[in-house]
C-alpha cells in the first residue's frame, strides 16, 4: 500500500478532505495514511511518503516550512482543491493589506502577534514548491476526484487533466441571442433549459475548466468558476472580465457597473493569487514605507 | 523619467489617427508605445494588466467613435465596457484607475491624438510611480512591532 499524507494549510476549510472521505472505501482502503492534520493525530511528518495531497492556500510562515518539508519527504505532491491550486476563496484576502484586515477582524488591541506570522499575501502552493499535479474544484467533483486518485494509486500515472471549459460540457441550449440587461440571480424567472449567460445571468463557465459535467448550470445555478482556468489560460479573472464585458457591451457602462459593483469579487473569486496582479498594490507601498522608517 | 504609455490602437481609426499626427508633424511626447491591433474589440484587459505589471505607467485604449464608426460594427462598445470594468478592478487592486484611459480617435484626428498623449503624459507625471509588482513569495512575512 502506498503511503499518503493529507496536508491542510492554514488557508482552508477542510472541505477537500471531507470530499476524500466522501469517496468512501474505494480509495481509503487502498492507501496507508501516514500523516494527516484532520482525520488523525500525528506530530511529525514521516519520511518516504509516496503521495502528498496538499489542500488550502499558503498564508503563514509555518505553512511555508511545512510545504518545504513535505516536498523533501514525498515523491509526489498534488495540490488538492482550488485553494492549493490557484489560491481560492482565502486568496480574496489579497485585496486588503494584512494589518488593516487584522484590525478589522480582531480590533485594535488583539493582534495575534505570537501565534501567527502571516505572509503578506495568500498564495497557491505552486508559488513556493514544485507541484506535480493539480485537482482543482471547491471541492473537486466526486467522479473526477475518484478516477484521478484511482489512476494514481493503482496505475501510478497522472490522467490527462481536462482542457475544455464548463460551457463545452453544459447541456443548456444556446441560441446566440443575448439579453440586453444583466440580472442578479432572483431578479428574473430563469428558463432552466436555456444558457444562463444568454438570459443575462452572470455565469463563469466560459473561462472555467471542465470536469464537473456542468454541475451547477444544469441545475439552474450559474457557474462561479470554482475549478479555475483551463490550462491554456493563465489569468481566469481577466478572461472573464473581457468576455463578460463584450457579451454585455451594448449596456451603458454605468449601468453595467451597477450590476457588477465588485469585478474582483466576481471574476477573481477563486483565482486572485494566480492573477496577473495577484494582490493589492498598496501592500508594496506599505512595505516600502516601513523600510524607509 | 518620462512615463511610458502603452497605446492600443485599432487599424482603421486610431492607428491612422496616430499616423496622421506623424505625417502632419505634430509634436507630442515620446512616451507613447503604439501597438496596432485589428480592432478596439481586440483591446483586452490582459494587455493593460500585463503592461502595468511590467513597467508601463499608463495604458490608453483607443478606437473609432461611437456609435457607428467601428469597421467591425461593435468593437468600440466592447472596449468601452471592458475599460469600465477594468478601471473598477484596478481601483480594487490599489492601482490608480486613471492609469487607464479610453479615447475615441478617428483617422482624421491627428491633432487629437497628439493632444491626448500630451495630456495623459502630464497626468501620469503627477502621479506617484507605480511600485514594481513582485511575486507573492518575495513579499515576505508581515512583521509586528
Amino acid at each position: 500500500m502506498i503511503k499518503v499524507a493529507l496536508v491542510g494549510l492554514s488557508g482552508y476549510c477542510s472541505g477537500c478532505e471531507v470530499a476524500l472521505i466522501d469517496l468512501g472505501q474505494e480509495i481509503l482502503t487502498k492507501v496507508n495514511i501516514v500523516y494527516s492534520t484532520l482525520v488523525a493525530d500525528y506530530e511529525e511528518i514521516p519520511s518516504n511518503i509516496d503521495l502528498s495531497l496538499v489542500s488550502g492556500a499558503v498564508r503563514t510562515e509555518h505553512d511555508i516550512e511545512i510545504l518545504k518539508e513535505i516536498r523533501e519527504k514525498s515523491s509526489k505532491v498534488i495540490a488538492l482543491g482550488t485553494c492549493a491550486s490557484f489560491g481560492g476563496i482565502p486568496g480574496l484576502a489579497n485585496l486588503y493589506v494584512v494589518r488593516d484586515m487584522l484590525k478589522e477582524v480582531y480590533g485594535e488591541k488583539v493582534l495575534p502577534v505570537e501565534v501567527l506570522k502571516l505572509t503578506r499575501a495568500a498564495a497557491p502552493v505552486s508559488e513556493y514548491i514544485e507541484v506535480d499535479y493539480m485537482i482543482p474544484g471547491c471541492p473537486p467533483p466526486y467522479k473526477l476526484l475518484r478516477d484521478t486518485l484511482l489512476s494514481i494509486v493503482e496505475k501510478n500515472t497522472f490522467p490527462k487533466p481536462p482542457f475544455k471549459t464548463v460551457c463545452d460540457e453544459c447541456p443548456l441550449e444556446k441560441k446566440d441571442e443575448f439579453s440586453s440587461k444583466v440580472y442578479r440571480l432572483g431578479e428574473i424567472e430563469i428558463d432552466p433549459s436555456r444558457c444562463l449567460l444568454e438570459q443575462g445571468i452572470l455565469c463563469m463557465g466560459i473561462a472555467t475548466v471542465a470536469g464537473c459535467k456542468a454541475h451547477c448550470p444544469s441545475r439552474g445555478a450559474p457557474c462561479r468558476g470554482c475549478r479555475g482556468p483551463p490550462p491554456s489560460i493563465s489569468d481566469q479573472g481577466e478572461r472573464l472580465l473581457s468576455a463578460i464585458a463584450s457579451v454585455f457591451s451594448r449596456i451603458d457602462p454605468q449601468q453595467l457597473l451597477e450590476k457588477i459593483p465588485d469585478p474582483a469579487g466576481y471574476f477573481y473569486r477563486f483565482t486572485l493569487p494566480s492573477g496577473t496582479i495577484p494582490y493589492n498594490v498598496e501592500v508594496l507601498r506599505r512595505v516600502k514605507h516601513e523600510d524607509r522608517d | 523619467m518620462k512615463p511610458k504609455i502603452l497605446v492600443l490602437t485599432c487599424t482603421y481609426c486610431s492607428y491612422a489617427g496616430a499616423d496622421m499626427a506623424g505625417v502632419s508633424k505634430i509634436q507630442y511626447p515620446p512616451s507613447a508605445y503604439i501597438v496596432r491591433l485589428i480592432c478596439s474589440g481586440r483591446e483586452e484587459a490582459l494587455f493593460a494588466l500585463t503592461a502595468l505589471k511590467s513597467g508601463f505607467d499608463g495604458v490608453l485604449f483607443s478606437g473609432c467613435h461611437l456609435p457607428a464608426d467601428c469597421h467591425f460594427i461593435s468593437g468600440n462598445y466592447k472596449a468601452r465596457a471592458r475599460v469600465a470594468l477594468l478601471k473598477k478592478l484596478l481601483s480594487q487592486l490599489g492601482v490608480e484607475k486613471n492609469r487607464v484611459k479610453l479615447e475615441w480617435i478617428s483617422a482624421s484626428e491627428g491633432e487629437k491624438f497628439a493632444r491626448v498623449i500630451s495630456e495623459f503624459t502630464e497626468e501620469l507625471e503627477e502621479m506617484k510611480p507605480l511600485p514594481k509588482i513582485v511575486r507573492i513569495r518575495d513579499l515576505g512575512v508581515e512583521e509586528y512591532d
